[in-house]
Formats: C-alpha cells, sequence, structure tokens
C-alpha cells in the first residue's frame, strides 16, 4: 500500500470521527456515513470515557442534533471497568434539505473534583446530504398511481338494482312483442322437409292425377288445384308472389326469367285455359284435361333448375324457397 | 242461374263494339288520360258516380264534355262555390204574375252528364243536393219529384293542392262515387301532341257515334256478364280484408284501418268489374277485372288512423298491399 494513499485514509478518519480529551475525559462521535441522499438515514454514535471519579453529564436531545432531525434515539450504555467508566449513545438521524452541514460538536459537561465545571466537545462532523437528481428528458409522473377507492354496500345495492330494472324492462318488451305477434296471429314457423320444389310440383300433381277429380265431374277443382300446384311452384322456383297474380302478371313477372319461348307459352296457355273454366264455365273435353296434367308437369320440368353433368361436382342453379 | 257463358260472350261482343268506337272519337280530343277516360265509361255502364282528383288542366272538362258529345246527350258544367245554393242546381218555383201560379225552373242538374267542378267549394247542404240527387236518381222541387233522364253521370273533381276555404266530403258522401279517380300529368310525347293539336286552332270535332239508348241496352246487357262464384269470393276476400286485416294474415294493417270498406264497396267493385269485362269485350269476369278497377272502388272507401297519417301510409298503400296479399282464385 502506498504512502499517499494511508495519508489519504489517516486524514478521512479524522474527518469521519470527531474526538475530543480533557482530564482523561474522552468524548468521540461519528457517522456510519457522511455522504447520504436526502431523507437517508444516519447513525450518529457518540462514546465517553472518564474516571469512575469524575460526575459527567451529557446533553439531552429531544427532537434534534442541530439541524438534523432525530428519528430514533437508543438508550444509554454505561460499562465500567477497572475505575474507568465508559457511556455509549446512539441516535439515528435525518435531514431532508441538500446540501453540506456539520454536525454540532457533541458537549459532555465535566464536574472535576475540586468541584469546578468544565466541557469536553466533539469535533464536528462534515455531513453531505445529496438531492434527487431530476432526469428531465422524461416526463412527469406520478409517485403513486391513483388508489381505486373499494365500492361501498350502498353503491353495490344501487348497481345491482339498475341492473335488475334494465333485465326486467328487456323482458317486459320482449313479452310484449311476442303477445302481440301471438295476438296478430303469426303464423307459427313449421319445420318442413326441404324438397326441392318442382319435385313438390311433380309429387303433387301425382297427388291431384290420383283423386280423379275431372273423371268425376269436378272439372273447375281439377283446374283450380293444378294451376294452384304450378303457381305454388313458381313462387318456390322464381321468387314472385305468383298465387296473389292474376295470369297476366304472373306472365309479366315470367318474362324476367330466361326461359324458352315453347315453355312461355304453354305456361300462358295452361293459365290462360285454366280461367277459362274457373271464371267462364267453359267446360273441356276430356283429351284437354289429360292434357291439363301433361302440360304442368312439362312446364315443371323445363323450368326446373338446371343441373350440370360435366364436371365431377354437381351444380344446381339456386333456388327461391 | 242457367248461363250460356258463349251466347253472352257473342251478345257482349256484339253490343260492346261501340266502346272501340266510342274511345277512338275520344281520343281524338282526349290525348293521353286513357285511365280517366276507361273509367269515365266503366261509369257509364255501371250506372255510377266518379270524384275525380288532379290538378286544373288536365282536361277533365273536356273528357266530360267530348264523352256528352259523342253519345248524344246533354251535359252541364256547375261551378261549385261558396256562395251556391241548393237551388242554383237542381232548380225552384218561380212565381207567375200572369197566372198566379208558382211555376218549376228545373236547374242544370236535369242533364245526363254533370261536371261538378271542385265539389269541395260549396257548403255541406249543397253537396247534400247533389249527393242526393246521385243516388236516387230524381230530385224533388216543391211537391213535385222529377226523374233524371238517363244516363245519368256526375263527375265531380277535387283539387287535392288547394284545401282552405273548402268543405271536405263526409265519409258517408264520398263513399257514394263509384269510383274516385287520380289522376296525373300527362307524358312528354302525349303533351307534344296536346300542344301541337291546340296551337293549331283546328279542333277536332267530335262525331256522335252511340246513341244514349245504346248506352242503356249495353248496360242492361252488362249485367248478363258471367261471374263466378270464385270471382265473387276474391272480391269478398278484398272488401273484408280491409275491416279484418288481421284475418287476412295483414296484422300489420290492424292500426293503420279507422274503417274499412262498406258493402256498397262490394257492390260496386262487383260492378265495375264487369263493366271493365264489358270494355274488354269479354262475357265474363276474370281476376284481372277486378283488380283493375279494384283501386279507383277502394281507395276512398278506406279510413286510415292518425297512425298511419303520421307514418304517410295512404289508402292506396292499404288497398295495394290487401291486392297484393289476397290470393287470386
Amino acid at each position: 500500500m502506498e504512502m499517499k494513499t494511508l495519508i489519504h485514509r489517516f486524514i478521512g478518519s479524522l474527518l469521519l470521527i470527531g474526538i475530543a480529551f480533557a482530564q482523561d475525559v474522552s468524548v468521540t462521535a461519528s457517522v456510519d456515513s457522511q455522504s447520504v441522499s436526502i431523507g437517508d438515514w444516519i447513525r450518529y454514535s457518540v462514546q465517553v470515557k472518564f474516571p469512575s471519579s469524575v460526575s459527567v453529564a451529557l446533553p439531552a436531545y429531544k427532537d434534534s442534533i442541530g439541524s438534523f432531525d432525530i428519528v430514533q434515539q437508543d438508550s444509554l450504555q454505561r460499562t465500567e471497568l477497572n475505575g474507568e467508566v465508559e457511556l455509549k449513545k446512539s441516535f439515528v438521524i435525518s435531514r431532508y434539505d441538500a446540501g453540506s452541514f456539520y454536525l454540532q460538536p457533541y458537549m459532555v459537561r465535566i464536574k472535576k473534583s475540586d468541584g469546578t465545571i468544565d466541557s469536553v466537545l466533539s469535533n464536528p462532523i462534515p455531513v453531505e446530504i445529496r438531492g434527487v437528481e431530476v432526469d428531465t428528458s422524461q416526463t412527469i409522473k406520478d409517485l403513486k398511481p391513483p388508489m381505486t377507492v373499494p365500492m361501498s354496500m350502498e353503491e353495490f345495492a344501487l348497481y345491482v338494482g339498475i341492473v335488475l330494472a334494465l333485465t326486467g324492462i328487456g323482458y317486459g318488451i320482449y313479452y310484449y312483442i311476442q303477445k302481440k305477434r301471438r295476438n296478430a296471429g303469426d303464423p307459427v314457423e313449421e319445420h318442413k322437409p326441404n324438397i326441392p320444389p318442382y319435385l313438390l310440383a311433380l309429387m303433387q300433381l301425382e297427388e291431384l292425377e290420383a283423386k280423379r277429380l275431372w273423371q268425376a265431374g269436378e272439372i273447375k277443382g281439377y283446374y283450380s288445384e293444378a294451376t294452384e300446384i304450378i303457381r305454388r311452384y313458381f313462387e318456390a322456383r322464381f321468387g314472385i308472389m305468383a298465387l296473389e297474380m292474376t295470369t297476366g302478371e304472373v306472365m309479366l313477372q315470367l318474362e324476367k326469367f330466361k326461359m324458352e319461348k315453347r315453355t312461355f307459352t304453354a305456361i300462358e296457355e295452361m293459365l290462360s285455359s285454366a280461367d277459362l273454366v274457373k271464371f267462364a264455365k267453359h267446360q273441356p273435353v276430356a283429351s284437354e284435361n289429360e292434357q291439363v296434367m301433361v302440360n304442368a308437369r312439362s312446364i315443371v320440368e323445363q323450368t326446373k333448375p338446371v343441373v350440370e353433368t360435366s364436371t365431377p361436382e354437381t351444380t344446381i342453379v339456386p333456388e327461391h324457397s | 242461374m242457367n248461363y250460356d257463358i258463349k251466347a253472352i260472350n257473342e251478345k257482349i261482343q256484339k253490343e260492346s263494339a261501340f266502346v272501340d268506337l266510342l274511345t277512338m272519337e275520344i281520343n281524338k280530343v282526349i290525348i293521353g288520360q286513357k285511365h280517366m277516360v276507361e273509367r269515365l265509361l266503366i261509369g257509364l255502364l255501371a250506372n255510377g258516380h266518379i270524384l275525380l282528383e288532379g290538378v286544373p288542366g288536365l282536361a277533365k272538362t273536356l273528357a266530360i264534355k267530348t264523352l256528352s258529345s259523342a253519345i248524344d246527350a246533354k251535359f252541364q258544367r256547375i261551378q261549385f262555390t261558396p256562395d251556391l245554393l241548393p237551388a242554383d242546381l237542381v232548380g225552384t218555383l218561380i212565381y207567375n204574375q200572369k197566372d198566379g201560379k208558382f211555376q218549376t225552373k228545373k236547374g242544370p242538374i236535369f242533364s245526363n252528364f254533370i261536371l261538378a267542378d271542385e265539389i269541395n267549394r260549396s257548403p255541406a247542404k249543397v253537396q247534400s243536393a247533389l249527393l242526393e240527387a246521385m243516388q236516387e236518381r230524381q230530385v224533388t222541387i216543391g211537391e213535385e219529384t222529377f226523374k233524371l233522364d238517363e244516363p245519368f253521370l256526375v263527375m265531380a273533381t277535387q283539387n287535392p293542392i288547394e284545401q282552405e276555404g273548402t268543405y271536405p266530403l263526409p265519409e258517408a258522401q264520398v263513399d257514394r262515387f263509384m269510383l274516385k279517380i287520380k289522376i296525373g300529368y300527362p307524358t312528354k310525347e302525349d303533351e307534344l301532341l296536346i300542344m301541337r293539336q291546340n296551337v293549331t286552332g283546328k279542333n277536332a270535332a267530335v262525331q256522335q257515334v252511340v246513341s244514349a239508348k245504346e248506352i242503356l241496352k249495353a248496360r242492361s246487357s252488362m249485367q248478363e256478364i258471367y261471374m263466378d262464384e270464385k270471382i265473387e269470393r276474391y272480391i269478398l276476400d278484398i272488401v273484408f280484408a280491409t275491416r279484418n286485416p288481421k284475418d287476412a294474415q295483414l296484422p300489420n294493417l290492424v292500426n293503420l284501418i279507422n274503417y274499412g270498406a262498406s258493402p256498397r264497396a262490394t257492390i260496386s267493385l262487383a260492378l265495375a268489374s264487369k263493366a271493365y269485362a264489358f270494355i274488354k269485350r269479354r262475357g265474363y269476369v276474370i281476376p284481372e277485372d277486378v283488380r283493375a278497377v279494384a283501386m279507383d272502388v277502394m281507395r276512398h272507401r278506406i279510413g286510415v288512423t292518425y297512425e298511419a297519417e303520421a307514418e304517410e301510409v295512404t289508402s292506396e298503400t292499404i288497398v295495394q298491399e290487401i291486392l297484393n296479399k289476397v290470393e287470386v282464385p
């Protein structure tokens, strides 16, 4: 170790510890650190040694030692050995101002054997209090985040009440609408098997044929049912309201769809001839009645969705349903 | 009742031949307004009266005047004003100083065709006098009752754009009109022809192509037109849908209709459908005939609620919705 370093350490220890002597009475004051951050605690220890023949009086500190606040002070420790008394007292101190300060000397009063009174002081100890370094490049932020106020029972009850009330109102509206719909006679949706309209029409035509209506003299009924099946099929196939339309209107609507002219003519002929039977007391002959069924089937077959077989997957033209 | 449709068809074909002639003659003067002319003929054949709504200048007067000229019938135009009195319309008794007796002075209502222009400009008493004559087809002056000449057709007009200082016809009175027609402006092409025809100063002369007698005969033949029960039920379905929309699967109309069409509407719809079939020279009625006249027969017979008015739903919207919903036989 170099001589220069030893000298520096010696000077430093002298600064750290203040020692005073007077007639075999010594007062030693020390701190655990001479440079602390603002608000940090410093342990300040004082040791007084004197012969048992001497009376000493230590200063009483209540809240502060000079400009340092006392955070905590320990009780005095006394030991006596071979006629020499040692007193130890330690404090925890702090300061909330930045800068360089001196801890004032610790003064011990002595009453000598001849009755005179003297005092012994420790050396003052320099202490540096460092302030908090502010990084101005950073934004200002809270020291602590805002605290969340816990919910009171009253607030909880209020929220529960609001939720219950809203649920009640919602259910009330739903119930009212449902009731209104029921009263209005909305048809209940029925689950129907998904039969393609053209198949359904063909099945219904077969059923109609099996009824043998015209053979039983119910020619008007036969024509009415046949045209109804076809109109219903048009509704499902083309999405037009054929049941609520006259023959002329149906034909007008069908003009919008791509179909062969002969099919179009066949539809018009079938519906018009049925109109004559239904509304003009036309009495068709047996062959005409048979032809109606042939025409109806042909119309359905010719207007059913096109099935493409050129690709492995079958494509069907979408239907209105 | 036995119907020989073939015979009826032939008869109607024969007797309705004048319709084409009459239409052609009217079309010499009236350009466009095919709908109005057709409805005039329906009113004439079905023995009903017509309420016409349209802005001024749409040839309302000219149409009925031309019709009367083509039929060789007497025509009168009465301008309804707030100071018009019932006596100005039907006539009155005038004291004759010579013989010291009251003489009957017949009013302008004693004609075959009447144009009651702006009928809602006169107070209720005058309207009532006209509407009573329309219904009863007779007029009482003093103690004497006079039958009105046949054919007797009243075409009343209302201006839809001016409502101040008017006396709107009560619902019960409006119901007495068989048809209420709304007419609009002609197309550009039609108006071009109208302009050309009127700036030359050469007005086309209307020839008499049919007599009043023939009209009366046609009316009688029209009664024979066959109306199948299916058509009758279709008419009933339409009329009843205005009264009980819920039963016709139209619950959305329940709150929009204040009152539905009366039985008079049913009769008018049936008669107008027959007249339409006659014009189309058919001896039987088909659903097309009903639908063709339904709007004009029904639109003034349905009362809409305040709710409907607030939602800007008109009686036309309601009729159209009903026609779209009721299944055609």
